[in-house]
């Protein structure tokens, strides 16, 4: 039986799959507080999330680890997608990107009061082809 | 060799698409003895070699030279290709009329026309737009084709009743058709490799009706590798190796139309103005596509509104140049005359509910600048329909467009959810230009309650059309920027335009602090922090904290910038 914590993170994550950053209203607290790649309140949060959308219109993500402790959840997950719009100053380059992250969430009442997010930022750049690379001539 | 030889040789060199060998050989064959062989080879040498005004006239000559020496089947076969090549290429009507009464008049008199009356009848339904009823002759001429066991006929006249029953709204019946149509074509089956260039083209132009590219991708992987083994002629530089080359190679009228959809405006621009120039000096045009309608609608996007005009010149009641058209009179502020043409053009379109849907799109804009939303509705609702029967992701897209629209006119709160869903499916459907305009209204929607939101959408979509080259567009969308009390558009990006405090926050943001621990860290306030941070990525150019730290990773100051932090 999944607790109501782990639901609600679920949720949050249904809405990001499904490319809809205005819904997070329905699992976020209006004043919730971001750390790290979240932004650092709601507003903020939307808007990363948004411009990942639009970077990777067909984002999916696939949770690997949902790890609670209290009112904390640990979650480790896979994004990806298609790099189909400027990211980081970088054009669309049509290249498949797969990337790890890290969320942390606290979730009280059945919303999300804080999170910190972290993502494979490095990852990203090298599979959209923007650092150079060491690949054999 | 004597003539004889030369048009032995020069029969096999077109069957192995050397043109230029077979041209040389039918000359020397003309020259040696004049004889209509010679003449019909020498013509179908010349197609190949891009000079199909040419090819006509010869042909023509050809058809009477076979009739001196009664050679009726043969000198039926040839008009009957002249009235095909007149309408699809050149649409000139008289003359197509023309060449299929006299093809009609031979063939009534001959005892064995083999499948010659099943090439009338394609004939006939090419003459027709891509409506039902032109279904039912393309259907009489695949089953003469079957009877006689003529592939090539077999093969166009099966891509014909696909794209017309598509037109008429049965998709799946018409889709099946095209793809058994593409496995004869490829396989090699026929005789004549016209044939496959001409059903490969009915492809994109349905595909591009359905917006639906994924139905072309099995069979151009599959003619990259036939293109290794056998020549395309002037169809395909010889360099083409990827298949996008290969489809834009073959269609360079359709791709203009594509480039146009798709956002990379500058490719458009090219094929379509070279597209025009080859329509009004030769009158050449691309069976799929009218180049005019296409570069006006790309002058209009680009903000180029007098030479918009001025491409649209003599062709302003051309049906298919009525969207575009339509657009330029949005734009210079006519919204009545827009809402009239549009009108008009649907008309004209009554039964084929395919080829009106984009009308119908346009005039869902055109009535609501007009003030007329009962009107609107109307063509939201037929938007609506059509996408229920088709039911690909573009027509998806353009329904939730519609509705999306409406709504946010009438102020209704289903209009975000509506916006939403069409800005992921046009860009599900590869449809970059269109997502544009669904992620601005989007913006447009979220404003009220969302306005933060709203200023990351609104800037994605500057971003977006301003790569493009949609200047006219992105202005609209940096004006919806100004009213939000955001700066809309930056000169050139570089960490070099950072203060020594923004770069001292960039850097903050990149170790993962949140607004309030910058402020902490730096002794200002968490609001000052946040301004900064905005600051910093209006003057970067992106949206968001994340991508703010991954520029500046791509883009390090420079060394002289290092030496004043």
């Amino acid at each position: 039986m999944e607790t109501a914590e782990k639901s609600v993170v679920r949720r949050f994550y249904e809405i990001v799959g499904s490319g809809r950053p205005e819904d997070l209203d329905e699992v976020c607290a209006p004043d919730l507080v971001g750390h790290a790649g979240a932004g650092s309140d709601l507003r903020e949060l939307k808007g990363e999330t948004a411009s990942l959308l639009v970077a990777f219109p067909d984002l999916t993500l696939d949770l690997r680890h949902l790890v609670q402790e209290d009112d904390l959840i640990s979650v480790w997950l896979t994004y990806a997608g298609t790099h189909q719009a400027e990211f980081a100053g970088v054009p669309a380059s049509g290249r498949r990107v797969k990337f790890a992250a890290w969320d942390l969430m606290r979730v009280q009442d059945g919303r999300v009061v804080e999170i910190t997010q972290y993502c494979d930022l490095f990852t990203i750049l090298s599979q959209i082809g923007a650092l150079p690379t060491a690949a054999l001539a | 060799m004597n003539a004889r030889d030369q048009l032995v040789a020069g029969s096999r060199s077109l069957s192995s698409g050397e043109w230029v060998a077979a041209r040389d050989a039918f000359q020397v064959a003309w020259a040696e003895e004049e004889s209509a062989d010679a003449l019909d080879g020498l013509a179908r040498a010349l197609w190949w070699l891009n000079d199909p005004a040419g090819a006509l006239e010869l042909r023509a000559r050809a058809f009477a030279r076979l009739r001196h020496e009664g050679r009726d089947a043969e000198a039926a076969a040839v008009a009957i290709w002249l009235a095909r090549e007149y309408r699809n290429l050149y649409r000139r009507r008289e003359m197509a009329d023309g060449w299929r009464s006299r093809a009609r008049s031979l063939l009534s008199s001959l005892e064995d026309a083999g499948s010659l009356h099943g090439w009338l009848h394609l004939a006939e339904s090419e003459a027709d737009s891509l409506h039902p009823r032109a279904a039912d002759q393309a259907d009489r001429a695949v089953t003469i084709a079957r009877e006689h066991g003529d592939i090539d006929l077999e093969i166009v006249a099966l891509m014909r009743r696909g794209a017309c029953m598509v037109g008429g709204g049965a998709v799946a019946d018409g889709v099946a058709d095209l793809h058994e149509a593409m496995a004869a074509a490829t396989s090699g089956e026929g005789d004549d490799v016209q044939y496959v260039g001409e059903a490969l083209c009915t492809l994109l132009e349905v595909a591009g009706l359905l917006g639906d590219p994924s139905m072309v991708e099995p069979w151009a992987a599959f003619l990259v590798g036939y293109h290794a083994s056998y020549a395309f002629g002037p169809l395909l530089p010889f360099e083409t190796s990827s298949a996008t080359e290969l489809i834009s190679a073959f269609c360079t009228g359709c791709c203009g139309g594509v480039y146009l959809v798709t956002g990379r405006l500058d490719a458009a621009e090219e094929q379509l103005s070279h597209a025009v120039t080859q329509l009004i000096t030769t009158g050449l045009r691309p069976r799929c596509l009218h180049p005019v309608a296409d570069l006006v609608e790309l002058r209009v996007l680009q903000g180029r509104l007098q030479d918009a005009e001025a491409v649209l010149t003599g062709f302003e009641d051309d049906p298919e140049c009525a969207a575009s058209a339509a657009a330029l009179d949005l734009a210079t502020g006519h919204p009545q005359r827009a809402v009239a043409r549009l009108t008009r053009a649907i008309e004209s379109l009554t039964g084929v509910p395919l080829l009106a849907l984009p009308l119908h799109a346009a005039l869902v804009d055109a009535a609501l600048a007009s003030g007329n939303v009962a009107l609107a509705e109307t063509s939201g609702q037929f938007v609506a329909e059509v996408a229920g029967t088709t039911a690909t992701v573009l027509h998806r897209a353009q329904r939730d467009h519609a509705a999306g629209k409406l709504a946010l006119a009438a102020g209704d709160a289903a209009a975000t959810a509506l916006l939403r869903s069409a800005t992921l499916a046009f860009a599900e459907a590869g449809a970059a230009l269109p997502a544009c305009r669904a992620r601005l209204a989007l913006a447009r929607s979220l404003a009220p309650h969302d306005r933060g939101l709203a200023v990351t959408e609104a800037r994605s979509v500057l971003l977006a059309l301003d790569r493009m080259g949609a200047t006219a567009e992105a202005d609209q969308a940096a004006a919806f920027l100004r009213e939000l009390g955001v700066r809309g558009r930056t000169g050139p990006r570089h960490v070099g335009l950072l203060s020594n405090r923004e770069r001292e926050v960039l850097a903050l943001v990149a170790d993962g602090l949140s607004n309030a621990e910058i402020g902490q860290r730096l002794f200002i306030s968490t609001k000052t922090a946040g301004h900064h941070v905005s600051s910093i990525l209006a003057k970067l150019g992106v949206r968001s904290r994340t991508e703010a730290v991954a520029f500046a990773m791509l883009n390090p100051p420079t060394a002289v910038n290092e030496g004043t932090r």
